[in-house]
């Protein structure tokens, strides 16, 4: 019995991360933390994150790695922002959207066709691309369609956020696409040997992905008003900061889970906005995340072989 | 006894959490005693093993070795100590040269000045290999590159080469063809002339009642029985194994061939690097089996059929469908099912759940609309799966690596049969599984048969071949030499002839 315990509590164990990383700054910041406009604040840091979430999820589950994702939205953003002076707020979303797909699908066919290994396939992307946002924008700022900014009001972003977010649970909880691509993280010989089109599969994930960049583009240009060549900067490594400590496995397969990647964004999320209202200084900041993210990846590192991985495998 | 016992173990304990792996277990072998190990999977056979060759600990219990208390360390240490062991799974480090595995870990003795001599190194292993009458294996080939059965071959040769007093094979028979198998025969037995002890693990029951002089068997822990090799029948051992009487022929009892006149698959001027216009027809509600040495191309036409493997030129139709397959997905919507030859690597997700690995070859069956995957209904199929095979199980959501081999073996089966589809294609289906489930699977084919399931079943065990199907082919060199009608005159012997 003692095993269901600890398996068990490694199901909760992000859940905990997040109670805990919550009562401390709920401590530390007196009512800082649950004002109206720190919640807001909170949401909107959360937002993005769990937008490229969750198209990364795809990809992460396969067992594969997407560095590309802030670049990519760098490149949407400015492609779409640049569109938008001209046709306004349909042409700056359509471009932005159109911009992330073709480079989801354009990594995916890379991988796929090349077979070469996902991180560097998409790690010179994360170079070329940020490469064409620099030479588009020669390095400025540029600004934007006005109308775009009005997209960054709550009571747009939210109801947006919320049919995304559960549209791609539902494609990657109770569909083929999120089945199969647990599978291919699993074992991609099994899969092959089960009839799935592995390529098929592969450049879906990464269209996900690269749609799901898209998307968080328009938000993020509507955020800061303009195009700036810098967004997006190690958006992906924030991303992945929060699949990972949500429990997501590096190596992909059927313990990758939707609500694990939304408990991390939201630990992140907390995080870094607990840090900033306690008046901690941004360099003391950085260190202080790292320490702990450190500490749960260890804990449950620590956790999983201590307890759970020999019990998994025990005959029946 | 007069004659000197060269290993003793007393009392051995090992338990798995609640799990009794080994209770009180004591055996003793003398001089120049070849025994058999048997008992069905889980039964605590290779945990005695590992214990013995000091890859596991032991939980309690004494072992002497030529009268000397033996504690070995880890499996070099026993292999220094002269117990040579050769374990089921593979032990070979992939990245290495053959001579560097033969040397793992006791490579000092070339050595020079704290570096390594190479061709010294090379040197010995060839020498060892030629000793041994395997000097077909070239020793600076890179161990990946080998196929399973040579990678067994080098297993078997580095644990000759500790020149043990005891030697232990753990299921090497099986992965081994029938030439290799027959030189190994000649190294036990001139290895029981020098006085030495072996102890052979294997599913093989005829064969092991062949060679070995006694017989111990073990059931859920425990050593049962010992007996004569001499005194004893198969049935006799299946029994003790079992612990309740089995049918003695568990195959099929008509002696005729039989199926249906309607042509359910037909394969076409197959032609592939490793088989070569391969044709044939399938009927309705017949077994055709396909026979061949492991290098005939038997497996690789397997995958073939179903899409897995590309093929140069040719097709596999379904006549009545007029259709051409092409990919696995097309094979599976046409209602086939592939049960391929390496369970754990090809067929299962192991660290995934009974549930998932069944819904993986059912996705069509559980969709519904908008894509959607049916929870209910994918849990509704594994609990079908299980009830039909009696695969024992806590529920769905058991994790396949915790289960036996034949229970695991039972998933990849049973997730078809439960579909009911037309045509099965069993490559191997009994590798690795003990009698009980063997009997079992054998059961469910002569059942589908029966509903008119079509099934192509490629085998290496004659045995199975003969007692099952309705017509077989045999291969080799990737050509079909023979094709045999079921007969009761059919006779291994008559097919190794061909095979050979």
């Amino acid at each position: 019995m003692k095993k269901n315990i600890w398996i068990n509590l490694q199901r909760i164990f992000p859940f905990m991360g997040l109670i805990v990383i919550i009562l401390i700054f709920t401590i530390i910041s007196g009512d800082k933390l649950w004002t109206k406009n720190n919640l807001l604040s909170i949401i909107n840091t959360a937002i993005p994150i769990c937008l490229g979430g969750a198209g990364m999820i795809f990809v992460a589950t396969q067992g594969s790695t997407d560095m590309s994702m802030g670049s990519l939205l760098a490149l949407a953003g400015t492609l779409g922002g640049l569109a938008s002076i001209r046709t306004g707020l349909a042409g700056f979303i359509t471009i932005s959207l159109l911009v992330g797909l073709l480079c989801g699908i354009f990594n995916g066919y890379l991988l796929a066709y090349l077979k070469v290994e996902s991180l560097m396939v998409t790690l010179a992307m994360l170079i070329a691309l940020r490469a064409i946002v620099s030479f588009i924008t020669n390095g400025q700022a540029v600004f934007v369609d006005s109308r775009i900014i009005g997209l960054n009001r709550i009571g747009i972003k939210l109801p947006v956020f919320l049919v995304l977010i559960l549209a791609m649970w539902y494609i990657f909880t109770y569909t083929k696409i999120g089945f199969y691509s647990r599978c291919i993280g699993e074992n991609q010989e099994v899969g092959r040997f089960s009839g799935i089109n592995i390529r098929k599969y592969k450049i879906l994930a990464f269209t996900l992905s690269g749609l799901m960049a898209g998307f968080v583009s328009i938000f993020t240009v509507g955020k800061i008003g303009g195009v700036s060549p810098n967004m997006g900067n190690f958006f992906e490594l924030q991303v992945m900061t929060a699949m990972f400590v949500g429990g997501v496995p590096v190596t992909g397969g059927s313990e990758s889970k939707y609500y694990k990647m939304i408990t991390g964004a939201l630990m992140l999320a907390f995080l870094q906005n607990g840090l900033t209202i306690s008046l901690v200084s941004a360099e003391i900041a950085e260190l202080i995340q790292g320490v702990i993210l450190l500490v749960v990846v260890f804990l449950e590192i620590f956790v999983r072989n201590r307890f759970i991985q020999g019990e998994l495998a025990k005959e029946v | 006894m007069d004659k000197k016992i060269i290993f003793r173990a007393e009392n051995m304990k090992k338990y798995f959490g609640a799990t009794h792996a080994n209770d009180n277990v004591s055996i003793a072998l003398p001089k120049g005693h070849i025994r058999g190990l048997i008992g069905e999977n889980g039964s605590g056979k290779s945990t005695l093993i590992s214990m013995i060759a000091g890859i596991r600990e032991k939980d309690s219990g004494t072992m002497y070795l030529n009268g000397k208390s033996y504690e070995p360390k880890n499996s070099l240490d026993a292999g220094k100590n002269g117990i040579g062991t050769v374990v089921q799974e593979l032990g070979l480090v992939d990245g290495l040269p053959v001579g560097m595995n033969l040397f793992l870990g006791r490579t000092e003795k070339f050595e020079k000045m704290r570096i390594l001599d190479i061709n010294a190194l090379y040197k010995k292993a060839e020498a060892v290999f030629k000793e041994w009458g395997f000097s077909d294996i070239s020793v600076k080939q890179l161990t990946g590159t080998l196929s399973v059965e040579q990678k067994k071959v080098v297993e078997l040769v580095r644990a000759l080469s500790f020149h043990p007093d005891l030697l232990i094979l753990d299921e090497i028979t099986q992965a081994l063809s029938l030439n290799n198998r027959e030189k190994l025969i000649g190294i036990i037995s001139q290895l029981k002339k020098r006085g030495k002890a072996i102890l052979l693990v294997t599913h093989d029951i005829e064969e092991m009642v062949a060679i070995t002089d006694v017989i111990t068997i073990m059931r859920d822990g425990k050593i049962v029985a010992e007996r004569d090799s001499d005194k004893t029948t198969p049935d006799e051992i299946k029994r003790l194994m079992v612990g309740r009487d089995l049918n003695g022929t568990y195959y099929r009892e008509d002696k005729e061939p039989s199926y249906g006149e309607e042509i359910k698959l037909s394969a076409v001027q197959l032609c592939e690097e490793h088989f070569h216009n391969i044709s044939f027809e399938l009927h309705k509600g017949e077994i055709l089996g396909i026979c061949g040495l492991s290098d005939s191309g038997i497996h690789e036409l397997a995958e073939a059929l179903f899409a897995v493997r590309k093929i140069d030129s040719g097709c596999v139709k379904l006549p009545k469908k007029n259709i051409t397959i092409n990919t696995p997905k097309q094979a599976m919507d046409m209602n086939m099912g592939y049960v391929p030859k390496d369970r754990d690597k090809q067929a299962l997700m192991v660290n995934d759940s009974i549930e998932n690995n069944v819904s993986l070859a059912a996705v069509e069956l559980v969709k519904e609309h908008f894509g959607f995957l049916s929870p209910g209904k994918r849990s509704e199929l594994s609990g079908k799966v299980i009830e039909r095979l009696m695969i024992k199980t806590k529920g769905p959501n058991q994790i396949i690596s915790g289960l036996s081999g034949g229970n695991r073996q039972k998933v990849n089966l049973g997730r078809w049969i439960v579909q009911n589809k037309d045509i099965l294609i069993l490559d191997c289906p009994t590798r690795g599984v003990d009698i009980g489930v063997k009997s079992y699977i054998y059961e469910m084919m002569i059942d589908s048969k029966k509903r008119g399931i079509s099934i192509v079943l490629i085998s290496d065990e004659l045995p199975e071949i003969i007692g099952m199907c309705d017509r077989l082919m045999i291969m080799k060199d990737g050509e079909v030499v023979k094709t045999l009608e079921r007969s009761t005159g059919l006779t291994e012997e008559a097919i190794i002839e061909v095979m050979i």
